[in-house]
């Protein structure tokens, strides 16, 4: 009627991202001895990132770096002690919610690195994955659960009769799908995936991680990954996160981190991951304790380029391009 | 190509019959303990039909007599048929030692499976009761007990469970303890599962297999402490007959009449072992041996 008097619509403004994580810091109280004082351990010190519905966020670090650490706040095996997580508006706090965590447990599941450990081995694997079913939402008879074991077992691509069997009787490989069929069970839509191939032999590990991105496809799921190994990021993730101790050290897409990656420390993961066109040598060294943090950059001590600056001044994050930010006093171009 | 080499000596013709000459001289001693215990659990359970004789009908006349054609195990002081009443002693030793296996099983796992998962102030109180019963000497607290109480079946079953929960608790803690941080615990509780579906689908079946083990080694232990018991007139009381008693009576005429003692000590020692031996195999059972769970 008078559509024609309205003001043009205003561009569509972004969607929210489907998780926002802000500030987030885990801090451990650590006692070296009897008569020691309890020290602050900060295995994750204020991180800040954000998955688009649909995304693959790849966290990349050495162990240590305090990935599988933000992990464990995010799929709500821990609470943090610090800053926010927000996952489709629901906000986990520093606070116990349990409406929340009730909520969390099927909007949400975790794919673990261990495919031994993960699956109970008194259990048949048709148990395993309808578990979760069991608790959040039953179905009507028996018939019914093995209905959808079947279901959820084709889409991992294994055959039906192994609901029947026990983990004992599968290779790391199929018990890896079989976590992730159970995963599945409550139709989630986000995976925690915590290393998820890193315990897998190398010629399993590329079936695993393309069945993880047909599924991403298939059923529209987003993905929080973590991994020690550059390759399996690269190859999953659509945005990219490189930690150490703690902290971003250099964040963005993943064409920015991987085509222009501005943090020596970037530059030498990619050395390492790709030996044949390495022009750079790897850093030397381990990880710093988190007990005992460097001053200025964490990464100073293994740093090629450190100068006086980088050990008295902690840099901060800063932009290099639209979806591209290092914390970095001298990056590269 | 190591793996390849070791797996090629350990099958080579010269190790393999020797293996599996021990393989079934244990299978052959693990069907010989479960024929003993079933025999004597069958003469426990069919005591009045299978004992010769009324366990304590006397006879003066035939008192101390040898063992013979007519009294398989001779016949004690008091004339009454030795065997007839080593029947009806196992019948009451075993019944009592499945009544305690039961609730002492049954409390203690459950004790050592809650302190176990949720720890803390529960932990705390279960092991420092734990600890307590373990610095009481049974038989002290048999005594106190019996002296209070007055010697009855239900006291004996009583003290004896008191004497052996903690037992089940401790090993069934530690299991706990260790479970609740696998994986699978962890994935059931981010799925939303409550502590006890957690305890009672992921927990209790991975502590079965030692559970067993300990069930059936615990028959022993309970049987020689009632033994035990009775033994020092605290436990069953004359003139009905128990394997402790029997063999207390028949001290006094070791030298002229060694079957009043000697065959309910046998009797005795037969089943504990038997136990025993059973509880071996589930044990390697267990452990992924041959046939494992």
């Amino acid at each position: 009627m008078n559509a024609h008097i309205l003001p043009p619509p205003a561009p569509a403004p972004a969607p929210p991202p489907l998780v926002e994580v802000s500030g987030l810091a885990m801090t451990y109280t650590v006692r070296s001895g009897l008569l020691a004082r309890p020290r602050p351990l900060a295995a994750v010190a204020g991180v800040s990132f954000a998955i688009e519905a649909g995304g693959t966020f790849g966290l990349v670090g050495e162990s240590g770096s305090g990935k599988t650490t933000i992990a464990r706040i995010v799929m709500g095996a821990e609470r943090a002690t610090g800053g926010s997580l927000r996952i489709a508006g629901h906000h986990f706090g520093a606070r116990a919610d349990d409406a929340g965590d009730a909520w969390r447990h099927r909007f949400l599941q975790p794919v673990l690195q261990d495919p031994y450990g993960a699956l109970d081995p008194t259990m048949r694997i048709g148990r395993i994955i309808d578990e979760p079913l069991r608790i959040q939402r039953p179905l009507a008879d028996e018939r019914a659960y093995r209905a959808r074991v079947g279901e959820l077992l084709r889409q991992v691509g294994l055959p039906q009769d192994f609901a029947d069997r026990h983990p004992g009787a599968l290779s790391g490989g199929q018990r890896q799908r079989v976590a992730i069929a159970r995963a599945l069970a409550l139709d989630p839509k986000l995976l925690v995936l915590d290393e998820p191939v890193s315990a897998l032999d190398v010629s399993i590990q590329a079936q695993v991680l393309n069945l993880l991105k047909d599924l991403q496809d298939r059923l529209a799921l987003t993905y929080l990954l973590i991994s020690h190994d550059l390759a399996v990021v690269a190859f999953m993730a659509s945005r990219i996160g490189v930690l150490y101790l703690g902290q971003f050290m250099e964040l963005g897409s993943r064409a920015a981190v991987l085509e222009r990656p501005a943090h020596p420390y970037t530059r030498a993961l990619i050395a390492a991951a790709e030996p044949s066109i390495a022009h750079e040598a790897a850093v030397a060294g381990e990880i710093p304790s988190p007990l005992d943090p460097p001053q200025g950059c964490a990464f100073h001590p293994r740093c090629p380029r450190a100068e006086a600056r980088c050990r008295a001044e902690k840099p901060v994050l800063r932009a290099l391009g639209p979806d591209h930010r290092v914390a970095c006093h001298f990056p590269e171009p | 190509m190591a793996a390849d080499l070791a797996r090629a000596i350990t099958a080579s013709p010269a190790v393999r019959p020797r293996r599996s000459l021990r393989h079934l001289a244990r299978r052959i001693g693990f069907l010989g303990a479960v024929a003993t215990l079933v025999l004597i659990a069958g003469a426990a359970l069919l005591a009045p039909h299978v004992a010769p004789y009324d366990p304590n009908a006397i006879n003066l006349g035939h008192a101390l007599k040898a063992p013979s054609a007519v009294h398989w195990f001779g016949t004690d002081q008091l004339g009454r048929d030795v065997l007839s009443r080593v029947i009806h002693g196992g019948r009451m030793s075993l019944l009592i030692a499945l009544c305690v296996v039961t609730l002492a099983g049954i409390g203690g796992t459950l004790a050592g499976l809650v302190a176990g998962y949720r720890g803390g102030l529960v932990d705390d109180v279960v092991m420092r009761l734990a600890e307590i019963q373990y610095a009481l000497p049974p038989v002290i607290l048999a005594l106190v007990m019996v002296g209070v109480l007055g010697p009855s079946t239900v006291n004996i079953i009583l003290v004896i469970t008191l004497a052996n929960w903690a037992r089940f608790a401790r090993v069934i803690r530690a299991e706990a303890i260790s479970l609740r941080h696998r994986d699978f615990v962890l994935l059931a509780r981010l799925s939303g599962a409550s502590s006890w579906r957690i305890v009672l689908t992921h927990i209790l079946p991975n502590v079965k297999p030692t559970l067993l083990v300990l069930l059936t080694l615990d028959i022993g232990l309970i049987i020689i402490l009632e033994a035990t018991l009775s033994f020092l007139g605290l436990g069953i009381q004359p003139p009905d007959p128990s394997w402790g008693t029997m063999i207390a009576e028949g001290r006094a005429y070791l030298e002229r009449a060694w079957w009043t003692s000697l065959l309910p000590g046998a009797a005795l020692l037969a089943t504990v072992l038997a136990a025993n031996i059973l509880a071996d195999g589930f044990g390697r059972r267990g452990a992924g041996g041959p046939g494992g769970a």
